[in-house]
């Protein structure tokens, strides 16, 4: 325990700083979005970014994958600033984004034929198709499978190039109960695995204290960080974890919270 | 990132026609027709029968009510025309026409389609080429090619060349044109995701933006084909000596009315053919189309 904390404080892996940002409706009217966001993930850490829908999360994700600069502040990866998208830092989107003139195993393949990486990434891929549980549909069409199931593609696509940064917004929540717990399972396995970085937004408090090290609780207009809570429950966690009465306690101050900010 | 509908240009064009296909569907289940791509068929080529014995009904009344082959021939003598030009025709004959006009068509026709696209990508890949070829080609679409024919005999004489060219430059606006807004109307997070995947810009252009903006690019490559065949006559004014359009216009200077619709319905009809393979080819080629991609 202590020594991984030693470990975060000498590297920090992703650092967001003073970001500020509106955006225009094209009309001359701009509405500032977020203001002042600061925080920081370390290395091999999982973070939840949470908040109330319309908060930003969205946003910072965006800024943080490279998709779109802050006006004001920096986001900041190992030291380096983030300018451009980058196969480093993968992204799992909330929608799945698929390409459906692409079968699902080419979905996949997708990231490891663009890096030149094809022959190496073949059992991983294949590996990971199985693991989100769509064996037999390699040679499906997106289109062809239910919106659930083209959420798993997604993830299998982003998790087979095995990035260092690993951005997720809200990817479970198009899934069924059960589909979900799978999934955060399977998550948490290549996570502790694969040993990357994790920043995980999610609407579901239950979900980000199941998964987290730490959850940053947004706020609203204009967005920025309003707390940041850690979250020590020993490792490996399971669903069992929800009786506990220290989860119990921590999931309810964090729904208050939640509530403080919305009204 | 917020998502973004896609918003392709085409996506208005496609809703009418999944309706259309759906207003089918009904239709054909109502029936009890099979289903299936030949269910389809059966049920369009039924509609069309019925629609093709209505007009012949009514064409064929009203020239018994003309009363003069030169003004309005009979079906019947139309149809005996079309059996002599097919059989024996010399210079007039049906099959060798056709054959020249639809060389012409693909030669002319497919020039401006390889030309639009590739025009049309360089413009969306590069702003400076958007901003000079964009007005340039908004100004020069509105002119009928026919008025460019004159020019083109007197630059390229009176070659096959020209009327291709009259055939590309009825083809290249309209291609060119939806092939920008189909590239423009991509989805943005297919491109961001792509990116963030680790593919550059050229990987990028190929594995997602032009099969992204497919769709929206043939139809405008099918609509051109259409085109194509309604300016054929203006392509065979210039200096022929065969082509359907040419044999048209010289039936006209014999009075030969009964040849006249011959030329008339055989471009017609070849539009019509053409234009379903395409259909087949689209279908072949863009599986997706239609079916709610995110
Ligand atoms: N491209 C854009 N143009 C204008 N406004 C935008 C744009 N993207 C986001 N916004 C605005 O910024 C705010 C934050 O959006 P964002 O998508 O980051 O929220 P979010 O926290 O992810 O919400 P949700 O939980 O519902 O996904 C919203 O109020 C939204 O209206
Ligand atoms: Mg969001």
């Amino acid at each position: 325990m202590n020594e991984s904390k030693l470990a975060k404080a000498a590297d920090t892996g992703l650092r967001l700083q003073g970001i500020s940002h509106s955006f225009s409706d094209g009309r001359g009217r701009a509405t500032d979005v977020l203001a002042g966001v600061s925080f920081e993930v370390g290395a091999r850490e999982f973070v939840s970014l949470m908040g109330p829908s319309g908060c930003g999360k969205s946003t910072v994700l965006g800024m943080v994958a490279g998709f779109l600069s802050p006006e004001q502040g920096d986001v900041r990866w190992h030291g380096e600033r983030v300018t451009a998208p980058d196969a480093a830092r993968g992204v799992v989107f909330q929608k799945p984004h698929l390409y459906p003139w692409c079968e699902v195993y080419d979905n996949v393949m997708f990231g490891p034929r663009a890096l030149g990486r094809e022959r190496e990434s073949r059992d991983l891929a294949r590996d990971l198709i199985a693991e989100v549980g769509l064996e037999g549909f390699e040679r499906h069409r997106p289109y062809e499978l239910s919106g659930g199931m083209q959420h798993r593609v997604a993830l299998a696509r982003t998790l087979v190039n095995r990035p260092e940064l690993l951005l997720m917004d809200e990817p479970f929540a198009a899934l069924d109960a059960q589909t979900r717990e799978e999934m955060q399972a399977l998550l948490l396995e290549v996570w502790q695995r694969h040993r990357c970085t994790v920043l995980f937004v999610t609407h579901d408090i239950e979900e980000g204290l199941l998964l987290s090290d730490r959850i940053l609780v947004m706020g609203h207009r204009p967005g920025s960080i309003r707390a940041d809570i850690s979250v020590d429950f020993e490792r490996p966690r399971d669903e069992t974890l929800v009786f506990d009465q220290r989860f119990v306690d921590l999931r309810s101050s964090v729904r208050t919270l939640f509530r403080k900010d919305s009204s | 990132m917020t998502d973004l509908p896609s918003a392709t240009p085409d996506a208005a064009l496609e809703q009418v026609d999944s309706e259309l296909v759906r207003g089918h569907r009904l239709s054909r289940k109502r029936r009890l027709l099979p289903t299936g791509r030949w269910g389809d068929f059966i049920a369009t080529t039924a509609s069309l029968i019925t629609a093709l014995a209505l007009v012949v009904a009514l064409w064929w009344i009203a020239a018994i009510a003309f009363n003069d082959p030169n003004v309005l021939p009979s079906p019947e003598e139309v149809a005996d025309r079309a059996d002599e030009l097919l059989t024996n025709g010399g210079d007039l004959g049906l099959v060798h026409n056709a054959q020249v006009s639809l060389i012409r068509i693909l030669i002319g026709w497919g020039g401006g389609v390889i030309a639009g696209v590739a025009v049309g990508i360089a413009m969306v890949s590069n702003r400076w080429i958007l901003g000079l070829l964009d007005p340039l080609i908004e100004l020069g679409r509105p002119i009928p090619p026919l008025a460019f024919a004159p020019l083109l005999v007197i630059w390229f004489g009176i070659g096959e060349l020209p009327k291709y060219m009259i055939l590309g430059f009825t083809t290249f606006p309209i291609v060119a044109i939806s092939t920008v807004a189909a590239v423009k109307g991509v989805d943005r997070n297919w491109i961001l995701a792509a990116q963030s995947l680790g593919a550059g810009r050229l990987y990028v252009l190929r594995r997602v933006t032009i099969p992204a903006a497919l769709p929206g690019i043939l139809v405008s490559i099918r609509l051109a084909n259409g085109l194509s065949w309604s300016s054929l006559v203006a392509a065979e004014i210039i200096a022929s000596t065969s082509g359907l359009g040419w044999m048209i216009l010289q039936a006209g200077r014999f009075l030969d009315t009964p040849t006249i619709f011959v030329g008339i319905i055989t471009i017609g009809l070849l539009a019509f053919i053409t234009d379903r393979v395409l259909r087949v080819a689209e279908a072949w080629l863009v599986p997706w189309r239609g079916k709610g991609a995110s």
